[in-house]
């Protein structure tokens, strides 16, 4: 090809065309694409082929597809509704329509494949343009009718490539942008002050005539947005200012006229656009037009300065908006997911049911350096403004052609789409929905208006300063910066570079460090020898420069905006084409991953390797994708790469990336395609189903439909962790060196005393113990995918092969088609073909438990809410249906909540963390002191054997043995006190966790409110009344204000229930609805609000509150016979019954109930005291402010109206036919309206307001409507102060004015959480006080508990369904309800409400934080004997005193003296009020370095010094006196001496001795006992005095000392046992040495909580408690 | 309580130490400001204001809790009888369940060969011998010089214990150690209260020798500990207070029982009994078992009650 690119001009276009087909015809037939009819000879081949290629591709399905090796598809489904509506259209129309996107965005690993794909639709688009060359220059004037609302302009330069391929081909868009730029200078642009306006212009500029729009004044547009701007852009979470100009740009252009349709078919003006194209196309066309074009518009490279000005601003003006809208496009999809980046996917998934009309494809077909390279352009576009555009883009390439070379193989792609239509029931007018809802309906990725445009400093805030501080120091006089972004950290050469600032200025490339903010490194431009980047996710820059930074050489950076990063530097190169190689894009890399903290697993290494081999390396994947995107003014807008992974590697790296995306919402777009693609997707065969062969083929390559369990660790690897983690590595060492020393002196003396066997033994018994314990704990923890599992279907009935057959579920594929009937789960995702009264269960998804409708009509753009469509689990309560498989197992919305719950490691609760931090500090301080005094001992000699021994001493004194036994049995208790308070903890660390709970995001419906409707306000009489209902109560209605009685003419608020206003709605209630009571005895026995009720929520409530009212509805509607019922459908929205009325009146009675506004249009007249009134519009302002009022407060509102049939018309017996209606339903009586809601628990105010009390901020996150979950929100406290909106129209400011810092409350609705960054999440959630979440999705309850997590809040989560499971697994404390909640949400979740009632959490909350307290006092106890356990050891070491205390000995303290004290914390009660306190923080430790000094400082050596006492007062009564025991130790232990001399002059053998040892150690043991009496009395209160708290108000505690002294006799007087144990039977006087320090320790304890008391914040307080 | 595992994302070793290098330098520098703040001038977190404070509370608190100790004790020590431990026989910890009140036997000399643990074995060796030892045999006769020092000093009391015929076993010979003939002193543990009862003497023992019977002392006979060192052991001379024998020792039930120190001075004489091995077989190692016997002398070869154990090796005949 390059040897051909000597001639020059359009003219050369055809030529190059036919070579190219040619060449790419060869390669096709070797590929075998079936599917694609290549050949350029073959044009007329094409349409059909054309049409089967158009496959559509799912984002998830294009790792499989990869490998199916099937050509390359692309959603083409706008094509497809055009042609279906086009109906009588002509084929050659069809063929112009259905030009396939190719998808470039594939590469793969053997290339030529993608050749193939590439050339294939180059070899398409040119027998396109050879057909209709004309189709690209329409006169827009000529259609008259546009038949599409908003254009979408999109050109789109893409480049697949590969190892083997040039990467610079990808730069054509980064050339162009150079070029562009160039054309003005950069300081011209900079000063600019329209840098705020551009919005405003465009819309002036597409409200402007055709013609004035070419002379419209020059405006120059700023390149650079500036800081402020993009905050204030970004400042909230709404209505940001460039948001509002897009939404003023999209009001304007949408043309209401031509919004009629549901489908976007719009088409005959486009069939007509498309002949007129054919027929005009054929000749020489690029060439005249670009002649033409030139004429309009001054080519900017030649054009005179002011002319330039005027094109670069009409420029500019198309750019910003299609720039926009191209942002708008592509940002959808990107956080779809890394792999499903393809712009034609996420076109249709923005617009999927709506019309994208066009695809257009222009291929421009360079060649190299010399040559002019022509663009040829078709389109099918119908619209001015898209003409117009399209014109541009035709000048600009024209242009660029003459003026340079673009490289060869570029291609862009346009794609001309419109905006989706807004469905019928949409038509509200727009000021009524939020504007956020408007104008991101149905989509649900983030619009990122960060990324809106090029800005000059990318950076985020906390880095701000630097910035300022490096511009205002860093730079040459001489520099100007230009550029600043921030690199990532990365590591190179094992060197690691944190975040630092990218600054790009006139001369230099700067590197700025955080902390210094000068440069840390630069380059001088000119040093720049390349660029490498590579399109990995990291956005890998390579700078190459010459070796002038040593060791350093090329820098190696991560950008956020690597292209546009890439694009200023080119700028400031004054680079305009990369004909030299400067950038270069690699696919191969070794790099790290810089997400240290989150949990991507790691694929990619990194490796330093020179400079000019730096390459990435990607180990899982096989395909890489890099798309640039770039509008019509040839700006790079943004760079899209984008991985495509084998499905290999899909297999090995589950929980990665794949666990990031099931994060991301679910992206379905298989509800709003045409039935006709979405078969041919499937290939699915309607009336047929699969065939078995093609059935197994998609098993196998889909996989079977079941749920895939997580990876689980083995149980023994579980068991073997908690054998050997925490304390249990430090006695598992001590159990060691105890046998090791046993054996060593077995091997000396065979009659060594078997001490150390014992004593080992003994300590692997408790270490075996322990884990036991702790693994029975940890496998309790359950199974949630089981629970999943259960909900799914075993079978399910399908057609195959013609055949129903009933299969097991798990075999089903998509494509397949399934028949559900009443009673059957849901077996997969599916699409609605056919149903009758279908209605679905969603609970188990959404939480709302009302049974669904299903038909096949899409009705919503978001999956969960359109009606065709039906997930698998599902309960069909209702009616049957035929469906399509959509998606299977994991794929489906239930397998990816299944997944994401699964798949979430268990977060360590809040009390493991501490219990870990303790468990560090113990092992520090027994290895310090053991290894300390090792060094000791062996320095003075101490055998080893010896020192051996010492260190186990060392060892198992300095582990709280008991411990974790303990503190499982009070959780245990404490979960037990719990458990009757209806509060279940499953986990039993979870106790702990919600005391320290400092968010509790709560679910609405269920959980605060009852998940009932109740009636709440009626309104009658132009007077609203509100209702209370309750179990025992009579009803209380109440006039909100106070009425005139029509009778006495007294103001009163009692409604009067003989009101006619008030019987006739009553009337109208009892009559219309058609629910009852469900008829067995024991139903009917109950209250009217506990009764089951056979209806729908609504009615139930009407006849609920009709029966407690007015009674015996039943009866009353038996008396008042229905002739006549037209039943409730979603078109209509309203009811109808005829009744013959048992009063006097013969009159047939016309009753209707319905949507308020509905009723009211059918109304005449309205009935107010006794009269009516013509409902003239006084009345119906009246009536929409009640409206409006009632609707505000999230209520449900019906309204009712009735009336009189002429008996003369319809005599009594009169056939009534609700099918063609036979009587008059106009001009009815309106009587006025009920609200429905859905109340609040009792009792949830309360405990809100308490949680508010003890510092937990209540967040509330609900799938509900905004409305509705404001109005709970505020009636239970959560919200109790001013929204922002609510303020803005109180003051009656627009929102944008209010500063979010004044507003302590905020409504965030999904749509809105969608588009928050997590920085502004964060923004969100710390600004405000009153938090509530509408309208989420189960991903989106989970990223607000990371949300909350990561301000470093412990957050308790409540919820019922199985859509809350993963954010109940990520949470620090799941809650789940006990009556209402699913099997799934109960097993994930750490504890369960059993009465479902909120306020049942305080009570939890309060207990928890009780046991944190008393934990901490247990630790303090626990934790001050084991300096007393050491102590004995170092005065051994220290003072040769013979040892004071056994290792045996400490074993029985740690595990049986100490334990029942300890637990009896269990039982202390509160010492304050717990609940007026805030939560602990993250970093208020159990242990502090105020209770180790406390404990180890004081009360240990209190205790040790009682102990001591009671050990030298044994050894003295014994002849030993204290002087004598000092440096006694040698001889004291050596056998040989055999005649020892005491104090008193008697000898002492070693036997004798030794039973003296016993006796003393026996007096310490003893010591130690009961002075952790006093211990434990110390530990009792914090501050109170023991006194002020009762001494024996714990019961147990008592029973606990007199339990611990029984054990203790029981140690020391059984005979054997004592021995044993290394004890001796004590005389009962050597149990006394310990008291009066006993008694001392008690009154240093109270004195010191009495200086605490005292004086609050002193040293006492600081130092002295913990 | 479980612990419940960090289930992590697995990460690479190198990131793994590149974490840990970097949290360790992250921690080192924090632990740096923590032990020394510039800014607060704070040392380990506190100011010296801060720092004094803590001292003079801790100075205070060890201060009145070491004289609350030491008051303790003062108190306890007043009231502790001064010639006599409070608890003596039977109810002392000399008794045991297992171990009744009884005396062990205890030999002179006794030194220790090694810097730890003084061993019961006289190891003899020659002076003429390539390995001079005769370093230990100044250490035998040092040692028994230093004990016998104490018997005199004062010699009015009529309970002094004198050993008139002594054979080789006195200073001037270097009891017998330079010869080859160690003499051995053996006698029995000073117990508060105990009185040994003589003639009823137990039967079956291989060490009742009826020549040793019947006297009015306490019989000490010293035996090779098995037949092998029996025969090893030759000739063993014994020299009492009232005699000297061939056959077995003796000593005087009159210098029971001890009643502790008087006036804190010790005045006891303990009695014991010369053993004079006048021709061992050299150049191997005998076990010597010496036992006393009486009716309330309990034996107990393991924890040496009314026995003692000790070694014999001569380096070469002299």
């Amino acid at each position: 090809m390059a040897t051909k690119t000597s001639s020059s001009g359009n003219g050369n276009v055809q030529a190059l065309r036919s070579m190219w087909n040619s060449k790419i015809q060869d390669e096709e037939k070797s590929k075998q694409e079936t599917s694609i009819v290549s050949g350029s000879e073959q044009e007329k081949q094409l349409p059909k082929s054309r049409t089967s290629t158009m496959k559509i591709t799912k984002d998830r399905s294009i790792a499989a597809r990869v490998n199916d090796e099937s050509p390359i598809k692309f959603n083409n489904d706008k094509t497809a509704i055009l042609k279906r509506s086009e109906g009588l259209q002509s084929i050659e129309e069809n063929k112009t329509l259905s030009i396939p996107l190719p998808k470039l965005e594939i590469t793969f690993k053997g290339e030529g494949q993608l050749l193939a794909t590439l050339e294939q639709s180059t070899v398409r688009m040119d027998k396109i343009i050879n057909k209709n060359p004309n189709i690209f220059r329409k006169d827009a004037n000529q259609s008259g009718v546009r038949n599409w609302q908003k254009a979408r302009l999109v050109i789109r330069s893409t480049r697949a490539f590969n190892q083997t391929r040039r990467a610079s081909d990808t730069l054509p868009p980064l050339l162009m942008k150079t070029q562009l730029h160039r054309q003005r200078s950069r300081a011209d642009s900079t000063d600019s002050k329209f840098n705020e306006a551009s919005f405003q212009q465009c819309v002036n500029y597409f409200s402007k005539d055709k013609e004035n729009k070419r002379d419209s004044s020059p405006i120059r547009r700023k390149l650079k947005r500036s800081v402020s701007d993009s905050k204030s852009c970004m400042r909230r979470n709404k209505l940001d200012e460039s948001i509002s100009q897009y939404e003023m740009l999209l009001r304007h252009l949408k043309n209401d006229e031509q919004f009629i349709t549901e489908h976007p078919s719009s088409s005959p003006q486009s069939s007509t656009f498309l002949k007129q194209r054919q027929t005009s196309f054929g000749h020489p066309q690029i060439s005249t037009i670009v002649a033409k074009e030139k004429e309009q518009e001054q080519i900017f490279p030649k054009t005179s300065s002011s002319k330039r000005q005027t094109q670069s601003s009409s420029r500019n003006i198309g750019r910003t908006f299609s720039e926009f809208i191209a942002n708008d496009l592509f940002l959808l999809s990107t956080p779809s997911g890394l792999r499903s980046l393809s712009i034609s996917h996420a076109s249709s998934q923005t617009d999927m049911a709506e019309s994208i009309q066009h695809i257009h494809d222009q291929t421009a077909i360079p060649s190299e350096k010399s040559s002019t390279p022509a663009s040829n352009e078709n389109t099918v576009v119908a619209n001015e403004e898209v003409q117009i555009v399209l014109k541009e883009l035709d000048n600009i390439l024209n242009s660029k052609d003459q003026e340079r070379s673009l490289t060869s193989n570029s291609q862009i792609n346009v794609i001309v789409v419109n905006l989706p239509a807004v469905s019928k029931e949409e038509k509200i007018p727009s000021s009524e929905k939020p504007l956020m809802q408007r104008l991101f309906e149905g989509k649900k990725t983030a619009y990122n208006t960060d990324e809106l445009e090029m800005k000059s400093v990318r950076l985020p805030e906390d880095m701000i300063p630097t910035y300022e501080i490096a511009r205002a120091k860093a730079f040459f006089d001489s520099e100007t910066l230009l550029y600043t972004t921030k690199m990532i950290k990365i590591s190179r050469r094992g060197y690691k570079q944190h975040a630092r600032i990218l600054c790009i200025t006139s001369e230099r490339l700067c590197n700025i460090t955080k902390k210094k903010p000068y440069p840390k490194e630069a380059v001088f431009l000119n040093q720049i020898l390349g660029v490498t980047c590579t399109p990995y996710k990291d956005d890998f820059v390579c700078i190459h420069t010459k070796e002038v930074h040593g060791d350093r050489g090329d820098w190696l950076a991560v950008v956020d905006h690597p292209c546009e990063f890439i694009t200023q530097l080119f700028m400031v190169m004054g680079r305009d084409n990369n004909s030299d190689g400067f950038l270069k894009i690699k696919t191969q890399f070794t790099h790290c991953r810089r997400f240290i903290g989150e949990s991507m697993p790691i694929d990619c290494t990194i490796s330093t390797v020179k400079c000019d081999n730096f390459l990435i390396k990607k180990t899982n994947f096989d395909a890489i994708t890099i798309a640039t995107s770039m509008t019509i003014k040839g700006r790079l807008v943004n760079c899209f790469r984008s991985i495509v992974p084998s499905k290999r590697t899909k297999n090995n790296e589950q929980g990665g990336n794949t666990f990031e995306n099931l994060k991301k919402e679910v992206s379905i777009d298989e509800h709003k395609i045409p039935l006709d693609e979405l078969i041919e997707r499937y290939q699915a065969n309607v009336e047929q189903g699969h065939t078995t062969a093609r059935a197994r083929e998609f098993l196998e390559t889909n996989g079977p439909n079941s749920l895939t369990p997580p990876h689980e660790v083995p149980q023994w690897v579980k068991f073997v962790k908690l054998l050997f983690g925490g304390f249990s590595g430090l006695l598992w060492v001590a159990a060691v060196l105890c046998l090791a020393a046993y054996a060593a002196q077995v091997g000396s003396d065979p009659t060594t005393p078997k001490d150390n066997l014992w004593l080992g033994i003994a300590l692997i018994v408790v270490v075996v113990i322990t884990a036991v314990f702790a693994y029975y704990q940890e496998t309790k923890a359950g199974k949630i995918m089981e629970s999943f599992k259960k909900m799914v279907p075993q079978q399910a009935v399908v057609m195959r092969d013609g055949q129903k057959l009933e299969i097991a579920a798990e075999e089903l594929v998509v494509g397949d088609i399934v028949f559900i009937k009443i009673g059957d789960k849901t077996p997969a995702d599916i699409r609605v073909l056919s149903s009758q009264s279908f209605k679905v269960d969603n609970s188990s998804l959404t939480g709302e438990s009302e049974p669904l409708s299903r038909s096949p009509d899409c009705t919503h753009d978001n999956p969960l809410e359109t009606k065709n469509l039906a997930f698998f689990s599902t309960f069909a309560v209702e009616g049957s249906c035929t469906g399509m498989v959509i998606r299977t197992g994991d794929n489906t919305v239930m397998g990816r909540i299944a997944a994401l719950a699964s798949g979430l490691g268990n977060e360590i609760s809040p009390l493991n963390v501490e219990i870990n931090h303790f468990v560090h500090i113990v092992t520090a301080v027994a290895v310090s002191f053991g290894a300390i005094f090792l060094v000791i001992l062996l320095a003075l000699g101490t055998g080893i054997l010896q020192a051996l021994v010492f260190v186990i001493g060392i060892i198992v004194s300095n582990v709280p043995e008991g411990l974790l036994a303990t503190i499982t049995v009070m959780l245990a208790l404490t979960a037990q006190r719990m458990a009757k308070k209806k509060c279940l903890v499953k986990n039993l660390t979870a106790v702990e966790a919600l005391g320290s709970v400092s968010t509790i995001c709560s679910d609405k419906t269920g959980t605060l409110t009852q998940n009932r409707m109740t009636v709440a306000h009626l309104w009658f009489d132009n007077s609203t009344v509100s209702v209370s209902l309750s179990h025992t109560h009579d009803a209380e209605l109440i006039f909100e204000t106070p009425v005139k009685d029509h009778v006495t003419g007294a103001d009163t608020t009692k409604v009067d229930f003989e009101r006619p206003g008030y019987k006739a709605l009553l009337r109208c209630g009892m009559l219309c609805a058609k629910a009852v009571f469900k008829p067995d005895e024991e139903n009917m026995s109950k209250p009217p609000l506990q009764r089951k009720v056979n209806g729908d929520a609504s009615e139930t409530a009407i006849l609920q509150y009709s029966e407690i009212v007015a009674g015996k509805v039943e009866e009353y509607r038996a008396k008042n016979k229905r002739v006549c019922d037209i039943p409730f459908n979603s078109a209509n929205k309203y009811q109808v019954s005829v009744h013959e009325t048992d009063d006097d009146d013969q009159r047939h009675l016309v009753v209707m109930k319905g949507a308020p506004e509905r009723i009211l249009e059918r109304c005449q007249t309205i009935f107010i005291n006794n009269h009516e009134y013509p409902l003239d519009d006084e009345w119906t302002r009246k009536f929409n402010d009640a409206y409006m009022q009632l609707g505000g407060l999230g209520e449900r509102v019906l309204g009712f109206c009735d009336m009189r049939l002429p008996l003369g018309t319809f005599p009594r017996g009169f056939n009534f036919d609700p099918d063609n209606v036979n009587f008059p339903l106009q001009n009815l009586r309106f009587l006025g309206f009920v609200t429905l809601i859905d109340p609040p628990r009792p009792g949830v105010a309360d405990a809100v307001a308490k949680c508010r009390t003890a510092g937990i901020k209540v967040i509330m996150v609900t799938g509900d409507h905004p409305i509705t979950a404001k109005a709970i929100a505020k009636s239970v406290g959560i919200i109790t102060s001013d929204t922002a909106q609510d303020l803005a129209e109180r003051l009656n400011i627009s929102p944008n004015f209010v500063d979010s810092r004044d507003v302590r409350a905020i409504v965030v609705s999904g749509a809105e959480l969608a588009e928050l960054s997590s920085h502004q999440l964060d923004e969100v959630l710390t600004l405000h006080r009153e938090i509530v979440f509408a309208r989420t999705s189960p991903q989106q309850k989970l990223i607000i508990v990371e949300g909350c997590q990561r301000q470093g809040w412990i957050v308790g989560v409540t919820g019922d369904g199985v859509n809350d499971s993963p954010a109940l697994k990520k949470a620090d404390i799941g809650i789940s309800m006990g009556i209402t909640g699913s099997d799934v949400s109960k097993q994930v979740a750490d504890m369960i409400l059993l009465d479902d009632n909120f306020a049942t959490i305080v009570s939890g909350i309060e207990e928890g934080r009780l046991i944190f307290d008393n934990l901490k006092k247990v630790i303090a106890y626990t934790f001050t004997k084991n300096l007393v356990e050491l102590l004995p050891f170092l005065l051994y070491v220290v003072a040769d005193v013979p040892l004071a205390l056994s290792t045996i000995t400490i074993l029985c303290i740690d595990l049986g003296t100490d334990i029942v004290p300890s637990i009896s914390y269990a039982y202390e009660k509160i010492e304050a009020d717990i609940l007026k306190r805030p939560p602990r923080k993250k970093t208020d430790k159990m242990v502090t370095s105020q209770m180790v000094t406390l404990c180890y400082g004081q009360v240990a050596m209190l205790e040790a010094s009682g102990a001591f006492f009671a050990y030298t007062v044994v050894m003295a009564e014994n002849g030993f006196w204290p002087s004598r025991l000092i440096g006694l130790r040698e001889a004291w232990e050596s056998k040989s001496v055999n005649d020892l001399r005491d104090s008193y002059g008697q000898e002492w053998t070693y036997e004798q001795r030794h039973n003296l040892d016993l006796a003393a150690q026996t007096a310490y043991f003893i010591g130690v006992v009961i002075l952790q009496f006093a211990n434990l009395y110390g530990n009792k209160t914090s501050r109170r005095s023991v006194f002020q708290q009762g001494i024996f108000g714990n019961r147990f505690m008592v029973f606990a000392m007199v339990f611990t002294i029984g054990l203790a006799c029981f140690l020391l007087y059984v005979p054997t046992l004592d021995r044993a144990l290394n004890l001796a039977p004590n005389r009962f006087l050597w149990w006394l040495p310990p008291i009066p320090f006993f008694l001392y320790l008690f009154a240093f304890n109270e004195a010191r909580k009495f200086f605490i008391r005292k004086y609050p914040g002193r040293f006492p307080a600081r130092q002295l408690t913990y | 309580m479980h612990l419940k595992t960090n289930s992590k994302r697995r990460r690479s070793i190198g990131e793994r130490c590149r974490d840990f290098w970097s949290t360790l330098h992250k921690k080192s520098h924090s632990l740096g400001n923590f032990i020394y703040n510039k800014e607060h001038h704070e040392l380990f977190g506190r100011d010296g204001k801060r720092w004094s404070k803590l001292a003079a509370f801790y100075f205070c608190f060890y201060v009145v809790l070491g004289g609350m100790f030491c008051l303790y004790l003062s108190i306890f020590m007043i009231f502790l009888p001064i010639n006599q431990p409070r608890y003596i026989g039977k109810d002392s910890q000399l008794t045991s369940r297992s171990n009744p009140f009884s005396p062990g036997l205890s030999i002179r000399p006794q030194v220790r060969l090694t810097l730890k643990d003084p061993l019961a074995l006289i190891w003899l060796s020659s002076s003429d011998e390539k390995y001079p030892m005769n370093d230990n045999i100044e250490m035998y006769t040092k040692n028994l010089d230093d004990f016998l020092n104490n018997y005199n000093t004062n010699a009015q009391n009529s309970k002094n214990f004198t050993i008139h015929d002594v054979g080789d076993c006195n200073s001037n010979n270097h009891y017998g150690y330079t010869d080859g003939k160690p003499c051995i002193l053996i006698k029995i543990n000073k117990l508060i209260g105990f009185i040994p009862e003589v003639r009823k003497i137990h039967a079956n023992n291989r060490h009742d020798d009826s020549e040793c019977i019947g006297i009015s002392n306490i019989p000490v006979r010293c035996m090779g500990e098995n037949p092998f060192d029996q025969d090893m052991i030759g000739k063993i001379q014994y020299y009492s207070e009232s005699e000297s024998s061939d056959v077995c020792g003796s000593i005087d039930i009159k210098h029971f029982p001890y009643n502790g120190k008087d006036d804190r001075n010790n005045v006891y004489q303990t009695p014991y009994v010369w053993i004079q091995f006048r021709n061992i077989t050299p150049h191997v190692l005998i076990s010597v078992e010496c036992r006393i016997f009486g009716a309330n002398i309990f034996y107990d070869k393991i924890a040496q009650l009314g026995s003692i154990r000790f070694q014999l090796y001569l380096n070469k005949k002299i």
